[in-house]
């Protein structure tokens, strides 16, 4: 059963009290909640998202709840909490939504340490994927939503996770967009669905474009990384690909991941794994047609390279 | 006074081209290499030398016929230390 099975007035009961058991990609989140944004947000970008028995198992067991302070009357707050227990400071209630997805986030980069977790959204055509690591405002966001409107299939839009020995794991979620970028994703493609916009937060206006269905179907799907493309976002810039030596790739992948240092051995091993099985690219753009043609043009590399590769001198 | 890997340290590698990544247990860090600083320490996986013999052993290997002999000696000592500095090598 899907989240969609549920009428708005279900969801948002169901979410008061026993909560939901809502899967994405690999993970279910026990989610429970009093604050009607987020149920509205949740039957709006969870849509198609399906929904695991009540009371099984869960990875993630999450609340939002309006703290009980004298506050709640003029400036009303909202908290995250995990398993019972606060893990940020309250945000504006206003920012409920998004604080939501920042914290689900949060649950997997803190929590997934069986595979090697990289800052970078990925997609998947052909049965090929593309990595493009990247830090906050590269225009990884904004490049990953044209893609994934434009044929590619999303298998993450924020973390991509390599799970150490045999392959990724997909999670696709809303992708996160903000300021200029919501407007152009709008633009782009009038029929993508977005949540309101949010504005003043922490990452200034705020909006999250809901995962194409058929990228939330395939997520069991096994994909072949085939590049790693390091973005960026450039005014007025010619779009530029431009082959990267793998080596310098290997270190900016591990700049961007969230643990590989945690993993030591074996995470020197899946990154040079991943590494291995990919063309490596910086890209330069400003103009997303030609981003997808390049994109749409890529070809993965016939084999593996013949790198050297050795343990425990 | 010779050198050799430090001790204990299992060291992975890969290479591409002529770059070499390097990681060290010990420290948990992972390290970009060039060929010759790469050819250092593949060296003294055989055994412990000083100075003065890595240079004769890697003077061939590594095409040094460009440099003089001094130049070349001189920049092994700095990459000797320089690996000394990164952990991955020490007096034996």
């Amino acid at each position: 059963m899907n989240v969609s099975a549920l009428t708005p007035s279900e969801l948002k009961l169901r979410l008061k009290t026993a909560g939901i058991y809502l899967q994405t990609g690999s993970f279910t989140t026990h989610l429970k909640t009093t604050i009607p944004s987020v149920a509205e947000g949740i039957g709006l970008l969870y849509a198609d998202y399906p929904l695991a028995e009540q009371d099984c198992f869960a990875d993630f067991h999450v609340s939002l709840t309006r703290p009980r302070n004298l506050r709640r009357w003029f400036k009303p707050q909202v908290l995250f909490l995990f398993d019972g227990n606060t893990i940020f400071k309250p945000l504006p209630l206003d920012q409920a939504f998004p604080m939501l997805e920042w914290g689900l986030n949060w649950c997997v980069s803190t929590h997934v340490n069986h595979c090697l977790m990289i800052h970078a959204a990925v997609v998947e055509k052909g049965g090929f994927a593309a990595i493009m690591p990247a830090p906050p405002g590269s225009g990884k966001s904004t490049l990953c939503a044209a893609l994934v409107n434009r044929g590619w299939r999303l298998l993450s839009d924020e973390l991509a996770l390599i799970r150490v020995g045999d392959g990724n794991l997909s999670l696709p979620r809303p992708v996160s967009l903000k300021n200029e970028s919501i407007e152009i994703i709008r633009r782009y493609e009038p029929n993508a669905i977005f949540s309101r916009k949010v504005a003043d937060t922490i990452k200034g206006t705020v909006a999250h474009m809901k995962a194409p269905a058929d990228s939330i179907a395939r997520a069991a799907e096994a994909v072949q990384v085939a590049w790693v493309i390091f973005p960026k976002y450039q005014a007025g810039a010619t779009a530029c690909l431009e082959r990267l030596p793998q080596s310098r790739a290997f270190m900016r992948v591990a700049d961007n991941s969230f643990n590989y240092s945690l993993l030591g051995l074996k995470g020197f091993k899946a990154m040079t794994n991943l590494i291995d099985a990919s063309l490596c690219y910086d890209f330069t753009y400003s103009k997303l047609d030609d981003a997808i043609e390049i994109f749409g043009a890529l070809k993965p590399q016939a084999s593996n390279n013949n790198h050297t590769y050795a343990n425990e001198l | 006074m010779e050198w050799r890997l430090t001790s204990s340290q299992a060291i992975s590698y890969c290479s591409w081209d002529d770059e070499w990544v390097f990681y060290n247990n010990l420290s948990g860090d992972t390290h970009l290499l060039g060929s010759a600083a790469a050819q250092v320490l593949l060296e003294l996986r055989q055994s412990s030398l000083n100075a003065l013999r890595l240079t004769e052993a890697l003077a061939q290997r590594l095409q040094a016929e460009n440099v003089t002999y001094k130049e070349f000696s001189f920049q092994i000592d700095h990459l000797l230390n320089e690996l000394n500095t990164l952990g991955l090598i020490e007096f034996s």
